[in-house]
């Protein structure tokens, strides 16, 4: 079994390999949050996110601006928790033992890659589950 | 002819389509501006033959004009707003469809690199495929609400 890191490995680790994302909050070894701008291609948008981290919840990100739209004929954004946050991962490919910098983050650049192509064409093509949902088909 | 003859003279042998496109525009632009009472384009076979004789007529050459000038910002504008999606939309009011099709194309190319495991992420962000930069991203499937 590997070894989970502790919360001070996480926030270290953050820091170190996202050094445009600053530590907004730290609440003792309960929760971090981190703050910062992601340009996932050399045409998007850049992005202010908030990643959230609690040992044993899975981790959290939401964009905080701009605000994301629902394309025309759509009634929802792709691949959202019901809470608004970005839904990144199956259950399983998340798991404790993982750094939130190696593995987590690097997802956030993907979403939001696929989420300006969606807006532009109507197709989800980062691929995912649900892919009958009007919102995730690719073609 | 006379757009492809006109563009060939101003191309400058930029390496992007959309830097070319930038410059071909400019030039086009500035060479109306000094250009009185109109732009002659000659074939470059035959120099004696004007490709642009119906600029002569004023109302011709004053719709290839305006036309132009529209073409120039709206190709500025395109390229200088932010984000694939916008500018998509705009790119697509000036060249249609087609537009749509190539963003998803290239969406399914980074799909399938990103399916091989080849893509990482630089420290800002920027999806890439160089293998010295960032970070891979590793395997995931987007989830959420059915």
């Amino acid at each position: 079994m590997r070894r989970q890191p502790s919360f001070d490995e996480q926030v270290y680790r953050m820091g170190l390999v996202w050094p445009e994302l600053t530590l907004r909050r730290r609440v003792r070894q309960i929760e971090a949050v981190w703050i910062g701008e992601f340009l996932p291609s050399p045409m998007s948008a850049s992005y202010r996110v908030s990643v959230r981290f609690r040992p044993q919840w899975r981790p959290e990100v939401r964009v905080l601006a701009p605000h994301l739209e629902i394309r025309e004929g759509a009634s929802c954004l792709p691949h959202l928790n019901a809470d608004g946050s970005l839904c990144l991962h199956v259950q399983g490919e998340w798991q404790n033992w993982m750094y939130l910098a190696d593995y987590f983050v690097p997802w956030i650049s993907s979403w939001l890659y696929f989420y300006e192509v969606w807006y532009a064409t109507g197709f989800w093509v980062g691929g995912g589950t649900h892919p009958d949902k009007h919102e995730h088909r690719s073609e | 002819m006379v757009l492809t003859t006109l563009a060939a003279q101003t191309y400058q042998g930029q390496l992007s389509v959309s830097e070319a496109l930038t410059d071909i525009l400019n030039g086009i632009v500035a060479l109306i501006a000094s250009s009185k009472p109109r732009i002659y384009v000659l074939n470059p076979a035959n120099p004696l033959e004007d490709l642009s004789e119906r600029w002569d007529d004023p109302e011709q050459y004053a719709a290839f004009v305006t036309g132009m000038h529209e073409l120039h910002r709206d190709w500025a504008n395109a390229v200088a707003t932010v984000g694939v999606h916008n500018a998509a939309k705009r790119l697509e009011a000036l060249f249609g469809e087609p537009v749509k099709t190539a963003v998803a194309k290239q969406a399914r190319q980074i799909q399938a690199m990103r399916e091989q495991s080849v893509l990482r992420v630089a420290p800002t962000g920027l999806i890439t495929a160089a293998p010295a930069i960032g970070l891979p991203i590793r395997a995931n499937t987007f989830h959420g609400m059915k």
